[in-house]
């Protein structure tokens, strides 16, 4: 059964998985086209490297693709369980790297510039990922959800596993952590003291 | 105010759209692992009936079907019980292949014999 894809816009993403596991192939397109972006976005940004940003990305969804017979509609949302993967395996990998000798591991380069990205905005990007990989874990991830993903305290807290006051805790020290370090680089990213 | 304006920068950053070698890798796999579709249930099989089901069919099923090997049955005993009067050591003689009869057996004996039978009826 293939539905033409302006039908699919409207389709939530469980519903979407549900046609998937029945066999459709164009709900596995959409599914496709639709997490990938999020479940990479947020794995680049918890790792700051593209490499393993998108080794995590495949992994997740082969997860998820494996879990879709069994998945219960409406019992839970499909990006708050993907997010809680990433998050498990971001934290492995992160932990993998604090294994090993941190010096002997050569930093993340990306000099790829995007189509409509202009060299301040590249650098504005560049200092505040360098700024988020400095932070706890926890935080990172808090603050990468809300200010960045755009998530709700609710739903971080479900992802997270954790209150919502505990949400806004990670968030608010996280946000004063990252504003400390991001101090002496105002002018230089472009940004007037007032 | 500078930390909020880069969470913005952050989001909408282009380099971040997945390249297009990673979303043919993930397509693959959610191809690769997809459930096949089901069968659509389209009623009860139809089931192609052999040559004797179709002769069955035709002649009304199984109850008439052996009413008639019955009487099939019962006709051929009659005729090699009771053939004694029709032709010498009856129809079994018939069906022997070392027998030969002439139409002058059955001369007299087969006239007397019919006449026997009527009396008897």
């Amino acid at each position: 059964m293939l539905m033409p894809l302006d039908a699919q816009v409207d389709i939530p993403d469980d519903a979407l998985l549900v046609l998937y596991a029945n066999g459709d192939q164009s709900a596995a397109r959409i599914l496709t086209l639709r997490l990938t972006p999020k479940v990479f976005g947020h794995a680049f940004r918890m790792l700051g490297d593209r490499a393993e940003a998108e080794d995590v990305t495949q992994d997740a969804l082969i997860r998820l693709w494996k879990i879709a017979p069994e998945w219960r509609q409406g019992e839970a949302k499909v990006t708050t369980w993907l997010y809680r993967v990433v998050a498990n395996l971001c934290t492995d990998r992160l932990r993998k790297v604090r294994g090993v000798d941190i010096d002997s591991i050569p930093e993340p380069e990306d000099d790829s510039t995007g189509p409509a990205e202009t060299l301040q905005d590249k650098a504005r990007v560049d200092a505040l990922q360098a700024a988020l990989n400095e932070l706890p874990e926890r935080q990172r991830q808090a603050v990468v959800l809300r200010h960045i993903e755009g998530l709700s305290n609710p739903e971080i807290s479900e992802i997270m596993d954790i209150g919502v006051e505990a949400v806004e805790s990670l968030t608010a020290r996280g946000k004063r952590a990252l504003t400390k370090a991001l101090a002496g680089r105002r002018a230089e990213l472009g940004y007037s003291d007032d | 105010m500078m930390l909020d304006d880069l969470f913005q920068v952050a989001a909408a950053d282009p380099k971040l759209d997945p390249s297009s070698e990673l979303l043919a890798r993930v397509m693959a796999d959610a191809e690769h692992l997809q459930p096949a579709p089901h069968e659509l249930n389209t009623g009860p099989e139809q089931v192609k009936l052999g040559l004797f089901a179709q002769m069955v069919q035709v002649l009304g099923g199984w109850r008439p079907m052996a009413g008639l090997a019955t009487a099939a049955v019962t006709g051929l005993w009659i005729g090699f019980s009771a053939s004694s009067s029709l032709a010498p050591q009856g129809l079994t003689g018939l069906v022997s292949d070392d027998s030969t009869y002439y139409l002058t057996y059955f001369d007299d004996g087969f006239g007397e014999s019919l006449g026997d039978l009527a009396e008897d009826g």
